[in-house]
């Protein structure tokens, strides 16, 4: 799983230069892979990373859902209240993915709720906090959980 | 720590959990844990002289050996030769080895409990190859009705905004989620790349599709088995072809993650205490994004949303899940956007509803293929063959599972609920299909469970086998039913270059005939133009058109609601969907072009080779 740092290192990277393009009016094949990352993927990164599933493809499946609803809202918003902006657009999905890496990590789930990740029937199997926070069971998880529960 | 020891792959497995973890699940729930799962991986200590990468690596050959061999089979291939079975006609020997060699690949990593990347890949692969080959090979946007969608991101590229009043394909401006969410992402890639972009979103969307099945199947076991597996069914069964640039083909996904959300969250704990399979999650984590999901759905497309309520209701009222506010706020979010942002379709169209008329309903899906002719009588029979075979290999799923006493009442209650949409809407005749396809990730899961019942690791080559023999039954089902339209589905850039000239230098309000309407259809200034489709028209008014076509289209141009002049357009792809499927004779629209080429009260407005515009002479005209 990728660390915060470098998380936060790719969101700012691909916002900056969907940004820089963006202003440019880039027209080469550059401008589509790269806003195409930015769109269908950073808004929701930092939010998904934040949930702490555990599973890579959990993560990134939460970010692009997340991305690609946050999208559709914002484009339909827009075209609904008939103030249609790219810039205005950019900005908010820009805003929306730089606060999902930007903000302090006490705005993740706190750790009353994290520790009952499981549901309420694994408190009967007596298992560790740590352990319970996804028991979809990828090899290193719980050493990962419990690394996750020490920083907090 | 548990082993167990594969003697048919040769190789060693291991858990990798820790101690204490393990010994609590196995305490937790001894029957639950599986002996071959996500939790376990393979270990080192394999055939001596035989490294456990060996096995991955030569996956990796295969998939691409497979790779290689579609791509020489298909290359050079003309999509203008496709016959009445469609794309199926161009297929040679190398494609048909690629397809054996990638599925005979993933059954053995199936077997050998490979890593997940390795099974993950085999599954990319399918997608890139089967999805892939329409849009590299015809390098045009497919289905006619895809167009459409095209027109409405371009009226709101063009006008900043949705009419939710309009006239013209109202229905789309009540639900436009996912065309001003493209139509943004265009304005982000840049306005020259919407058709690319439409171009390429089946693939998109089936990775997507990829992903949050896994998500939903995770949420439902833990053997990684029964969830690749799963996957696999999904991906050979799914014929529909509804995964195309349309708000269903991103409404679908984001269903099945509501649903994977749902089940890792809300369900309720057993009687008897044991743990649920599956990954699980915190209902406070899921419920911000199980909302943003209902919005999304709710204001994206009309029939998802009612499958998702049928889903959250049906699995509260039954007691498989809890949380009374979930089905409760997706009712609010539904039924609130219906009648407050698309109220003026909603009331014009509820009389519209078939309440109470499922078998009716149903038969009416099957009504739409009736006038299909040659090969497309093959097709149909492939679509329903190949869903018939899922279904009833879920049924032996079921069985199983309910034999070993581990039937999981939720995953059932999420297969049967989409069918409980036949009992309200007809929905354009297509209602069968949509629930084919919202019952298709629970339909594959089932299934998987079929070949692979129990948790332990017995008869691995047997199940296997098992496996390819239903995958090598529904798989040429499956391409029949997926590629057999392509004939009609295809359409040449010739074409879309007339049709687009059409578009362009027509005048407002201008009356368009088209032959059918199967072709590029009203993807530019579409709200500007009044179309009328002779194929459309009851049978008389047809056989009057095809008795004499220069005098009654006349009549129809002159008919129009103002003095603009008018059009007749005939595309290629008019003529081969009306000669396959009807309803016109074959040849109908070939007869129609040659009278009005040799009439004298028309000229040709615009003629690229594979769409013909007709104009009346001005004379001609009406005052």
């Amino acid at each position: 799983m990728m660390d915060r740092r470098s998380l936060r290192l790719l969101v700012i990277a691909t916002t900056a230069l969907t940004a820089a393009l963006l202003l440019v009016d880039d027209s080469t094949p550059a401008r589509i892979l790269v806003a195409l990352a930015f769109a269908l993927v950073m808004p929701g990164l930092g939010w998904a990373e934040r949930l702490r599933l555990r599973d890579r493809g959990d993560t990134l499946l939460l970010a692009v859902t997340m991305s690609v609803c946050l999208l559709v809202l914002v484009g339909e918003g827009m075209a609904l209240l008939r103030v249609w902006s790219v810039p205005g657009a950019f900005v908010v999905l820009a805003a929306i993915a730089l606060l999902g890496v930007g903000l302090p990590e006490r705005f993740r789930l706190p750790q009353r709720l994290r520790s009952r990740q499981r549901g309420p029937w694994v408190g009967r199997a007596k298992v560790p906090p740590a352990a319970r926070a996804d028991r979809s069971g990828e090899p290193g998880e719980a050493r990962e959980n419990q690394a996750a529960a020490g920083r907090a | 720590v548990r082993n167990s020891v594969s003697q048919e792959a040769g190789t060693v497995y291991r858990s990798t959990l820790t101690l204490g973890q393990h010994d609590e699940d196995v305490v937790a729930d001894p029957s639950a844990q599986p002996a071959t799962g996500i939790g376990l991986v393979r270990s080192d200590e394999g055939r001596p002289g035989f490294p456990p990468w060996r096995d991955d690596l030569w996956a990796v050959v295969t998939v691409l050996l497979a790779v290689l061999l579609w791509v020489t089979g298909i290359w050079g291939a003309d999509p203008r030769s496709m016959t009445d079975i469609g794309l199926l006609a161009l297929f040679t020997v190398p494609m048909v080895a690629a397809l054996v060699i990638l599925t005979l690949g993933f059954f053995v990593a199936l077997r050998r409990a490979a890593p997940e990347w390795v099974l993950a890949m085999h599954l990319v692969a399918f997608i890139a190859l089967i999805h892939g080959t329409p849009p590299a090979l015809f390098e045009t946007l497919r289905y006619g009705w895809s167009w459409k969608h095209l027109g409405i991101v371009d009226y709101i590229l063009r006008t900043g905004q949705v009419d939710t009043t309009i006239s013209a394909l109202q229905v789309y401006h009540g639900w436009p989620g996912f065309f001003a969410g493209t139509a943004l992402l265009t304005e982000l890639i840049g306005r020259s790349r919407l058709e690319q972009l439409a171009t390429w979103t089946q693939v998109a969307f089936n990775l997507f599709n990829l992903l949050a099945a896994r998500f939903l199947l995770r949420s439902l076991s833990e053997d990684r088995r029964v969830i690749w597996l799963g996957l696999w069914f999904l991906f050979v069964t799914s014929w529909l072809g509804l995964d195309y640039f349309s708000p269903q083909g991103l409404a679908f996904p984001l269903y099945m993650v509501l649903l994977g959300l749902l089940v890792r969250a809300y369900r309720r704990p057993r009687r008897d205490g044991r743990r649920p399979p599956g990954a699980v999650m915190s209902s406070r984590v899921a419920v911000p994004v199980m909302v943003l999901l209902m919005l999304v759905i709710a204001s994206s497309h009309q029939i998802t949303p009612l499958m998702m309520l049928l889903a959250l209701v049906a699995a509260y009222a039954v007691r498989v899940t809890r949380g009374w506010y979930i089905p409760v706020l997706a009712v609010v979010l539904t039924v609130g956007w219906a009648f407050v942002v698309a109220r003026g379709y909603t009331l014009d169209h509820l009389s519209g509803l078939t309440i109470g008329k499922p078998v009716q309903n149903g038969v009416d899906t099957f009504e739409k293929s009736a006038s299909v002719r040659g090969g497309q009588v093959l097709v149909s029979y492939g679509g329903r063959f190949t869903t018939a075979a899922g279904l009833a290999v879920a049924l032996v799923g079921v069985y199983q599972a309910w034999l070993r006493r581990r039937l999981d009442r939720l995953a059932l209650v999420l297969l049967l609920s989409p069918a409980l949409c036949l009992a309200v809407t007809e929905y354009g005749g297509e209602v069968l299909f949509r629930v084919v396809l919202f019952m298709g990730p629970l339909m594959a899961y089932f299934a998987a469970l079929a070949i692979y019942p129990e948790p332990a690791q017995t008869a691995q080559k047997r199940r296997a086998v098992t496996g390819v023999v239903v995958t090598a039954m529904v798989l040429p089902a499956f391409l029949l039913g997926y590629y057999g339209k392509d004939a009609h589905n295809y359409f040449t850039p010739a074409e879309i270059r007339g049709v687009g000239w059409l578009y362009e230098h027509a005048e407002p309000n201008a009356v368009i005939v088209v032959g059918s309407r199967n072709y590029p259809q009203r993807f530019r200034n579409y709200e500007k133009f009044v179309t009328l489709s002779i194929a459309n028209e009851p049978e008389d008014s047809r056989n009057r058109v095809l008795a004499d076509p220069p005098e009654r289209l006349s009549r129809w141009l002159d008919a129009g609601p103002s003095n603009k002049r008018g059009y007749i357009l005939i595309t290629r792809s008019q003529k081969v969907g009306n000669d396959l499927i009807g309803p016109m004779p074959v040849g109908a629209l070939d007869q129609i072009e040659q009278a009005l080429r040799g009439s004298p009260r028309y000229r040709v407005a615009v003629d690229t080779g594979d769409a013909v515009a007709f104009v009346l002479v001005p004379e001609e005209r009406k005052p």
